[in-house]
């Protein structure tokens, strides 16, 4: 017989009262843990994706809102509004290396809408590395001819040679990128020119991604731009972070809620422990006739609830995991993860099992400092008066 | 002559105050010499199981002082009481407040543990046994007769060999038959040298002690040892 031996049984003896009180700092832990694991894959998805678009600088026409803002990283279709004339104008500001349009489309094909993003060929290359899984990439700025994304190929099972269809004109597949984890692989990429002419949009573009030669001058070369051109121009790092408020504040919301559980479920170990107090205070008193100290009683109430929290915490990590996993994509239903495979915002990070596990333990273990106290003040005499 | 292992100095013990004041115990003065086997006899609500509680170290006195086995009672804080509680005495109840949810076994364990004593599981087991418990020993206490649980209880009381056993009213849930049985084990353990102290209605039980303490209004009235 030892402390563990009988807070065990002590935490068993009421079975209804242990799953309920259980089932309660289970759900609270694990609304949190799902949370948690649905906002930091979509935190990290946004950040990968920025990262993607290979950019320091991204020029966007004035007065863009951050839904717009949001499609710069998803590949979605964007109004066609900054003139070439304006591009030339950045390229000509000193500091900026590359500057680099993109005209983001949507077209039909076979009745599914597939992003058609219009890009420069070579300097595309160069700035995302692509690689080619089969076929050949674009041997000219003005071939009339299309580059498909990984995940796109594999959905309209396309190969080199097929044809493709932008706005009801045929164009042939060339090649099929290699999966890059990316938006990249759920577009298809024509030339610039051809996409102008397809969309009818002769001089115009969606955005401009830009690299700075000197990150340290990044601001100077913002305004620069700015200056020259009549545009609006956000850093990467400004990108993300207005895409992340967004995220953030949908998320804020949920996690109040969780927060709301996880407290109410706080308080039920406290009335499963006051209940078990009142309810053993004859044992109480014959434990401190045998012997035990206050520190005993104290000890075996906190292990109880200490053990309350361990549990719940396990089972709210397991629960709160898988319903990541299973209703994740339509918790994180917007323009962003709408895209997105759902997986790919479900992230399980060590860190926040570990977290949870930690905060539901310390938790618990606060919600049993106040029966813990009341046991050790019950009298010997007092506590087996009530036989 | 056998030396003192209890001894009382005016002990007296008084619940509320101003008017509500009730006192439970005046002034009583009285010494156990060791291997003494004590009944105290009286009225109900005259102070007895208070009395045992005093002695005992579950309560602690209004004024006088209490010496169990060397050591002065007021002087000690509650860990010390404890301990003291836990090595040096063993209680047995009229209910025989036994944990419900623990095996006949883990009740006996549990005071090994919480004695600090012995934390063999063996020592427990052989208590058991030396009652005739052996094979009750993984039966919850709901599962065995009033005779039985009461002697579960005096293996417990006994687990960490304390001198002094201090018993309220241990016959008072037993048949005839496990009465004299638990009389016959007592009789027994006061042979072997443990100093019994047992609050009891029943003159029947109070005659198998040494000496015979009444008390009324919260005053020792009677005082005698026992023609036996």
């Amino acid at each position: 017989m030892n402390l563990w031996t009988l807070v065990w049984r002590n935490l068993l003896r009421r079975r209804g009262r242990f799953v309920f009180t259980l089932a309660g700092i289970s759900m609270g832990m694990a609304a949190f843990v799902a949370l948690m694991t649905i906002g930091q894959g979509l935190t990290k998805e946004i950040k990968k994706q920025a990262q993607g678009l290979g950019a320091n600088l991204v020029v966007t026409p004035k007065g863009w809102c951050a839904y717009e803002q949001i499609s710069v990283l998803t590949g979605e279709q964007l109004p066609e509004a900054i003139p070439m004339p304006e591009l030339e104008k950045i390229r000509g500001v000193a500091g900026v290396k590359s500057a680099i349009p993109y005209l983001n489309e949507k077209t039909a094909f076979r009745n599914q809408p597939v992003p058609v993003i219009g890009v420069w060929p070579e300097e595309m290359r160069t700035l995302q590395k692509w690689s080619i899984d089969s076929g050949r990439y674009f041997n000219s700025p003005d071939e009339r001819g299309i580059v498909v994304g990984a995940a796109i190929a594999k959905q309209f099972k396309l190969k080199p040679g097929d044809e493709f269809t932008v706005r009801g004109k045929p164009i042939p597949v060339i090649g099929i990128l290699r999966e890059a984890g990316s938006k990249d692989d759920i577009a298809t990429f024509i030339p610039l020119t051809l996409a102008q002419q397809i969309y009818d949009v002769q001089d115009k573009v969606s955005f401009i991604a830009v690299q700075v030669s000197d990150l340290e001058k990044m601001e100077a070369t913002s305004l620069k731009i700015q200056e020259v051109a009549n545009v609006a121009v956000v850093t990467d790092k400004q990108l993300v972070s207005s895409v992340l408020s967004i995220v953030g504040s949908v998320g804020a919301a949920m996690q109040a809620v969780a927060a709301v559980g996880v407290l109410a479920a706080a308080f039920g170990i406290v009335n499963t422990l006051l209940t078990a107090v009142h309810e053993r205070r004859r044992e109480i008193g014959i434990m401190q006739a045998l012997g035990s100290t206050r520190r005993t009683l104290f000890m075996a109430f906190m292990l109880e609830s200490g053990l309350y929290g361990l549990l719940g915490g396990i089972l709210g990590v397991t629960i709160g995991v898988l319903a990541a996993y299973l209703f994740g994509s339509y918790l994180t239903d917007n323009a962003f993860t709408a895209s997105l495979q759902q997986s790919q915002t479900v992230m399980i990070d060590y860190g926040t099992i570990i977290l949870t596990l930690s905060f539901s333990v310390c938790l618990a273990l606060f919600a049993g400092l106040y029966p813990a106290y009341r046991a050790t003040k019950l009298s010997p005499v007092e506590a087996m008066r009530h036989v | 002559m056998s030396d003192a292992i209890i001894e009382l100095e005016s002990v007296s013990k008084t619940y509320g105050s101003g008017a509500a004041e009730t006192k439970a115990i005046s002034e009583v003065s009285m010494t156990v010499e060791r291997g003494g086997w004590v009944a105290i006899m009286g009225p109900s609500g005259h102070g007895k199981s208070t009395l045992l509680q005093l002695i005992g170290g579950l309560d602690r006195p209004s004024a006088g002082r209490i010496v169990l086995d060397g050591s002065e009672l007021g002087t000690l804080d509650a860990a010390e009481l404890a301990a003291v509680r836990g090595k040096k005495i063993g209680f047995v109840f009229q209910f025989f407040n036994l944990m419900p949810h623990l095996t006949a076994l883990e009740n006996v364990e549990i005071a090994l543990w919480l004695g600090g004593g012995a934390r063999s599981n063996g020592r427990a087991m052989d208590l058991l046994e030396r009652f005739g418990l052996g094979d009750k020993a993984h039966h919850l206490p709901s599962m065995l007769s009033g005779g039985q649980q009461q002697r579960v209880a005096i293996a417990r009381a006994l687990a960490n060999e304390p001198d002094i056993l201090l018993m309220d009213e241990p016959t008072g849930n037993l048949d005839s038959g496990s009465e004299a049985e638990l009389l016959a084990l007592l009789g027994e353990l006061n042979k072997a040298g443990k100093t019994l102290l047992m609050v009891t209605h029943n003159p029947t039980v109070a005659s198998h002690a040494l000496r015979l303490v009444r008390v009324k209004d919260g005053r020792i009235e009677e005082d005698r040892s026992n023609g036996v």
